[in-house]
């Protein structure tokens, strides 16, 4: 360790100064943007927008420097220690053996000036997010071999003191521009659809004000207006139907454009130890996830995936506190071979002994199919109201047909398979999501039972890893409890390391 | 129908009256445990023992409405246990 290039303080690459004001500047935009709002309607004299901008980039540039010479990180026995702050100053110490994830990654910035940014995760409660935003690709690959010190094929190198090439990897998934193009497609459509029009809804009540003074329109109809516009019903049904058409239009865009985004030249290896993933346009990511680290694994399929024949992976490793998404790793089109090289590669000791199955309670489906019912009463129930009329009954009767053959189709796919040292829980009839997990990954178990379940004897049972949670519905009340007490015992006497 | 269970690896805790829950946390996956109080509990003399676990605060378990003495026992006997596994 004494020869590690990271035993003394170090700064970031010097060019790191640039990508730090980058930084500040994408912070600052937000106030600039209410600047020049503020400015348009009053005079200022010489506190024009220009001099403001001028002004503040200049003191920014300036707070940039000493960000940057403050900022120093090394490495003293078993703890990084990060030195930072210019007013106020920090010194954070991470012991190694809590770090649960190095990832590397590239904003456009980054990706031009051709330095890399290091982020450290580590288990447990609420830990300060850290970053190191500035490196060079060699040193940001040695410092992520050393922090990972965990993984013995990555220790070794470390002790050998190099660090480029990996033991053996074997190629999982490379997606070429073509096979990206299909994952974009068969997206789950209606779900970027609905994300697109929430993010658009946001940002539109947010500048509501704004918008509405600058357009100097009046977005208020009269109601006479409207009902006269919707009054004849065939205008409605063009409406509704172009309304459809666009919606479904801009959905199958929006989730072209976040694959290519997210996805683009992603490559996927798996080595002894460790998959490691790189993908993304403009900005590139890189994880590198030591097997043992993964708390759950979900395979998610679609009705639109199964012509192509492949499913997309999710891996959920242990994260701090409430962290954002962005430490899900997504592995889109995993052919059958590729995710049975990867079940093996993760799960091989635990698939040893073979599975049991078992359902939901038979009673299930009448739980899910009431709820379908009762929430289906209330948009049939306005409509009732509204347009008088008993064919409106008689949609309803048909909604519940379809409602009660949907969930017992949907109920029959229910599925948990477990040994006792893994656990398969699979569900869904048009889109399928099959999740893994090794029992001793296990943090903390919840049993749930309203009193109508009671009666029947169902109840559901939650499995909280450090890397999510999955809940099993209406399971049998026996094999519920039978499960808990299992696998409590199974983790209370495992010597394994969860994280 | 609100209680607590404390066996010699685990700790659970039962809440609920239309909807009954039972959480269940090995001592072996505890991160920390913490006593807090607000100041009606001050006034009353109770704290709530909160307890965490690695992985955000869903599977978090939180105790209320103990005597203080009890939470502070409770959190002394956790933290002992707790050690044993590290």
């Amino acid at each position: 360790m004494s020869e590690s290039p990271f035993s003394v303080p170090r700064r970031q690459d010097p060019l790191g100064v640039i990508i730090l004001f980058g930084q500040n500047l994408r912070n600052m935009v937000r106030i600039l943007a209410g600047l020049v709002f503020a400015s348009v309607y009053s005079d200022w004299g010489i506190f024009s927008v220009t001099n403001i901008v001028l002004f503040g980039t200049l003191i920014m540039a300036v707070y940039t420097v000493f960000q940057y010479l403050r900022f120093k990180f090394y490495i003293a026995g078993d703890e990084l220690i990060l030195e930072k702050g210019v007013f106020r100053r920090e010194r954070l110490s991470i012991p190694l053996d809590r770090i649960q994830t190095v990832h590397l990654s590239q904003n456009l910035l980054q990706q031009v000036i051709q330095l890399t940014g290091v982020r450290i995760d580590t288990a447990g409660s609420g830990q300060e997010e850290l970053k190191i935003s500035a490196l060079k690709r060699e040193d940001a690959l040695a410092l992520q071999a050393l922090l990972e010190g965990s993984n013995e094929e990555v220790k070794n190198q470390s002790l050998e003191g190099e660090v480029a090439p990996q033991a053996p990897r074997k190629t999982l998934v490379e997606l070429t521009i073509p096979k990206l193009l299909v994952v974009g497609l068969t997206q789950n459509h209606l779900r970027s659809g609905l994300i697109a029009f929430a993010v658009v809804w946001g940002y539109l009540v947010q500048f509501e004000d704004v918008i509405r003074d600058y357009l100097d329109v009046n977005l208020d109809y009269s109601p006479e207006e409207v009902e006269q516009a919707v009054s004849s019903i065939e205008f409605g049904m063009t409406l509704i139907a172009f309304m459809i058409l666009t919606f479904l239009a801009i959905s199958v865009m929006i989730s072209l454009v976040r694959t290519v985004i997210r996805h683009f030249g992603l490559k996927a290896t798996l080595g002894p130890k460790t998959i490691q993933v790189s993908s993304g346009l403009i900005k590139r990511n890189e994880f590198t996830i030591p097997l043992n680290k993964i708390q759950i694994m979900r395979w998610q399929g679609n009705y639109l995936r199964r012509i192509p024949g492949f499913e997309s992976v999710l891996i959920r490793q242990g994260r701090s506190g409430a962290q954002p998404s962005e430490l899900n790793v997504e592995i889109p089109a995993c052919y059958t071979d590729q995710t049975q090289a990867l079940e093996q590669a993760i799960y091989g000791p635990e698939m040893e002994e073979p599975l049991h199955a078992y359902s939901p309670h038979p009673f299930s489906w009448v739980y899910m199919s009431t709820w379908a019912l009762v929430i289906g009463l209330l948009p049939f129930g306005i409509a009732f109201l509204l347009l008088e009329d008993w064919k409106v009954a008689l949609a309803y009767a048909l909604y519940a047909l379809i409602a009660i053959l949907w969930v017992r189709k949907f109920v029959s796919t229910i599925s948990l398979s477990t040994n006792g040292s893994l656990i398969q829980y699979r569900k869904g009839w048009l889109s399928t999501d099959r999740s893994l997990i090794k029992v001793y990954k296990i943090q903390s178990m919840t049993y749930r039972q309203s009193i109508f379940q009671a009666r029947r004897g169902t109840a559901h049972l939650t499995l909280y890893t450090a890397g999510g949670s999955l809940t099993m519905r209406f399971m049998p009340e026996s094999l519920v409890k039978e499960l808990h007490n299992y696998y409590l015992y199974k983790v209370e006497v495992s010597e394994e390391s969860w994280m | 129908m609100r209680g607590y269970l404390v066996r010699e690896q685990d700790i659970s805790y039962r809440s609920g009256i239309l909807f009954r829950e039972v959480t269940t946390v090995p001592y072996n996956r505890i991160q920390h445990s913490e006593v807090s109080q607000g100041p009606l509990g001050r006034a009353m003399k109770l704290s709530t023992l909160k307890i965490f676990t690695a992985g955000g605060s869903a599977s978090d378990l939180s105790i209320h409405g103990l005597e203080t003495e009890t939470a502070e026992r409770l959190k002394a006997w956790l933290t002992e246990k707790t050690a044993q596994h590290v």
